[in-house]
């Protein structure tokens, strides 16, 4: 398993487990030393005593020969003893030798001090060489200038012994700690993470279509808490995305249905008997009409699905906007004559923005779609750019007034306005979402508002348009900001009865 | 039989009214839910094609206006909504059947055609006088073992007859469940078409089964 797939628990029980071997180990190893260290001081001691105790024993005569009085030291004495010494005379001779070496030699060694070596019976052990004067039993200034070396010598397995037992009971217990630490340990993360195993079954539950579930809070641990205070705002936000799509899926496949059962009635009603061929020319110029408007509408759908998904960022290119709103008008030109609806463009003609022009085009063919759709008719329409206002683009038509609260939803996709609408024909309320989601993508805002003279004005705002129109705005704009207030002084509002007859009588936007 | 089609999709309306007109109905549309109320409230229909997104008034409205009345005209919805909630719904207000866009053409003309039977209570789709047969599905006539050709117009009125045998049918509801708004007829249309069929039907044979009700009307088998 690597790292990165560990568990947290088995994450939690390792390093818990690697601190308290570690902590464990270094405390034995700290006491282990220290004991050690302690033991064979003690043993040295003890060896240095002896060799004293051995040299007491050595008396000097007044005529300078020396007298071993032999006195009960115990290990010294039997055969199999575990302690050995042997007295040299600065001759070099061996003086006196304890009764456990037997007829065996200790030897001396080649200078004086401590060291481990090896005894006469083969075993290890600890040797002490050191030189005394002997002691005298008269009274004497003079200093005795006569040395005896004293050799020492004990077996160690004792200490050794000792020491191991030592160390079994450190090792021993400091594992038997670490391993009842760990389970304890282990046991305790495993209950201290029983919240999160719970919080990922939770999870594990949601689906696609359970993106109303939320994860519970209460009794969570402080920690856990705003980790799932956050999942539960993604999952918000999850549902009412996926909410959005499939309204928006099953508003789509709403809207192609209608059309689409026109042309199947259409065409299966045209062939259920013979006809002369006018018939047929008129059931195929019926089928070509719904299906241009299917067409539009698929084409609407995914440019706004395109737009959503947030691909290809928009261009930046200079657009001239007068030239723009005239070909815009030109391709819905028979929609404006169909009504006559009159039309005015006051762009400015030098007004140059650095937009994307498709995206551009295409809100300003929504929204002039839209006012020859849905302008009385034999009304007008005015487009102008109003930088002093903050305005860059104002497409604004003779009315009817759209009711006040519809201003805002006639942005939603598929909004219908049922109630006010007047039999239009084209049903699919996609154009002016459209225009809204393009507006977003260059950084501009649109909006709906009912003038007090009746007239209706969908307005383009934005920062960056501002900019563009006040640049151009400085050489030509008096002019044109003279023109367009004439021009819409001028336009006298159409006077329909709109207050008497009630809401704008259709405000479904159409595909162009 | 007369149809009032309320669907606001121009292409649909026109191709539905010009099917259920080619297959011997009255058929009168309504663009709008407002429209359509006011068709519903000035004519007898046997039967509605009602579409439930519509302007102005949706069609849900209309169905409750429609059953709030008691009028009987069977009620076939149209509609782009295929969820199991709105169907429950749209029976639940009082739709006699359900049908999703987008359909077949002769789909819609079998379930106007049952939704009439039912209006009438006729359980099968032939209504038998005497020895008369109206067969409603094949639009075919026979009295005995001849078979009986007629014509549009004089099968509409007799197959309302039928629907309504033994009961006194005036000349006005006769008028009201043969002819559509767009239609003008002469005002002594329907003593025509009834001299028209007496001849088909009623020549050579007997009884006679289209009968006279002075001043009334007619009726056609015997009263009930």
């Amino acid at each position: 398993m690597t790292r990165g797939t560990l568990t947290l628990r088995s994450r939690l029980t390792l390093a818990l487990v690697s601190v308290l071997g570690l902590s464990l180990a270094a405390f034995s190893w700290v006491l282990d030393s220290a004991f050690r260290r302690a033991l064979w001081a003690q043993f040295d001691v003890r060896l240095a005593e002896d060799a004293g105790a051995v040299a007491t024993m050595i008396e000097i005569r007044r005529d300078g020969s020396l007298e071993f009085e032999a006195a009960s030291l115990p290990g010294f004495e039997a055969e199999d003893g575990r302690s050995y010494f042997e007295v040299w005379t600065d001759q070099g001779a061996i003086f006196a030798r304890s009764p456990s070496l037997g007829a065996r030699l200790l030897g001396r060694l080649a200078h004086d001090g401590m060291m481990d070596g090896s005894l006469p019976d083969g075993q290890h052990g600890r040797i002490v060489q050191m030189k005394f004067p002997p002691r005298r039993e008269w009274a004497s200034t003079l200093p005795v200038d006569t040395r005896v070396t004293v050799v020492v010598a004990r077996h160690t397995d004792d200490v050794a012994g000792a020491i191991s037992r030592l160390r079994l009971l450190l090792w021993g217990s400091g594992l038997t700690a670490m391993t009842l630490a760990s389970l304890a340990g282990a046991f305790a993360i495993e209950r201290g993470l029983v919240p999160v195993g719970r919080l990922s079954a939770r999870a594990d539950a949601i689906d696609a279509r359970q993106l109303s579930t939320r994860l519970p809070t209460d009794g969570l641990p402080a920690e856990l808490q705003p980790a799932v205070v956050k999942l539960n705002e993604l999952l918000a936000r999850l549902e009412a995305s996926f909410e959005r799509e499939r309204r928006f899926g099953a508003d789509a496949s709403h809207e192609l249905r209608t059309p689409l059962a026109g042309l199947r009635s259409t065409l299966e009603v045209t062939l259920s008997r013979p006809r002369p061929a006018t018939a047929y020319r008129e059931a195929m110029v019926e089928a070509l009409a719904i299906t241009t408007q299917m067409g539009a509408l698929v084409e609407s759908l995914l440019a706004l699905s395109r737009l959503d998904r947030g691909q290809d960022p928009p261009a930046a290119e200079p657009v001239a906007l007068a030239d723009l709103v005239d070909q815009c008008r030109l391709a819905c030109d028979s929609r404006f004559r169909a009504r006559r609806i009159s039309f005015e463009n006051h762009v400015a003609r030098d007004l140059v923005v650095h937009t994307d022009r498709e995206r551009i085009r295409m809100i300003v063919l929504n929204l002039l779609t839209n006012a020859a759709d849905y302008t009385a008719e034999g009304g007008a329409v005015v487009v102008q750019c109003d930088a002093a206002a903050g305005t860059w683009l104002e497409v604004a038509d003779s009315g009817p007034a759209i009711p006040e609260d519809m201003l805002e939803k006639i942005f939603d996709r598929f909004f219908r306005a049922d109630t006010s609408r007047s039999t239009g024909g084209d049903h699919w309320g996609i154009g002016l979402a459209l225009v809204r989601a393009l507006c977003q993508t260059l950084g501009l805002q649109i909006h709906a508002e009912n003038r007090r003279d009746g007239w209706v004005v969908f307005r383009l705002e934005g920062a960056r348009v501002q900019d563009g129109c006040a640049r151009a705005m400085q050489d030509g704009s008096t002019r044109d900001d003279e023109d367009t207030a004439t021009a819409l002084r001028g336009a006298e509002p159409v006077t329909r009865s709109r207050a008497s007859t009630g809401p704008r009588p259709d405000l479904r936007d159409r595909v162009p | 039989m007369r149809v009032l089609v309320i669907e606001d999709y121009p292409p649909l309306s026109r191709s539905i009214c010009q099917g259920l007109r080619e297959a011997g109905y009255a058929v009168d549309a309504a663009l709008d839910g407002e429209d359509g109320l006011a068709h519903v409230e000035s004519a007898a229909y046997d039967a509605i094609v009602l579409d439930l997104m519509l302007p102005k008034v949706d069609g849900l409205t209309i169905l409750q206006h429609v059953r709030s009345r008691r009028n009987p005209a069977g009620i076939v919805v149209l509609t782009a909504r295929d969820g199991v909630a709105d169907r429950v719904k749209g029976l639940d207000l009082g739709a006699d059947d359900y049908l999703v866009k987008p359909f077949a053409f002769e789909e819609l003309l079998a379930r106007v055609r049952a939704v009439i039977r039912r209006r009438y209570h006729v359980p099968e789709g032939i209504l038998r006088i005497a020895d008369l047969e109206v067969d409603t599905v094949a639009r075919s006539v026979k009295r005995g073992n001849r078979t009986i050709d007629l014509s549009g117009r004089e099968y509409a009125l007799l197959e309302y007859l039928a629907a309504r045998q033994g009961q006194t049918v005036t000349r006005s509801e006769i008028w009201e469940h043969l002819y559509d708004f767009a239609s003008d007829p002469s005002s002594n249309v329907v003593d025509v078409y009834i001299g028209y069929l007496r001849r088909k039907i009623d020549r050579g044979n007997t009884p006679a089964l289209i009968r006279t009700r002075r001043g009334i009307g007619y009726v056609l088998g015997e009263t009930s």
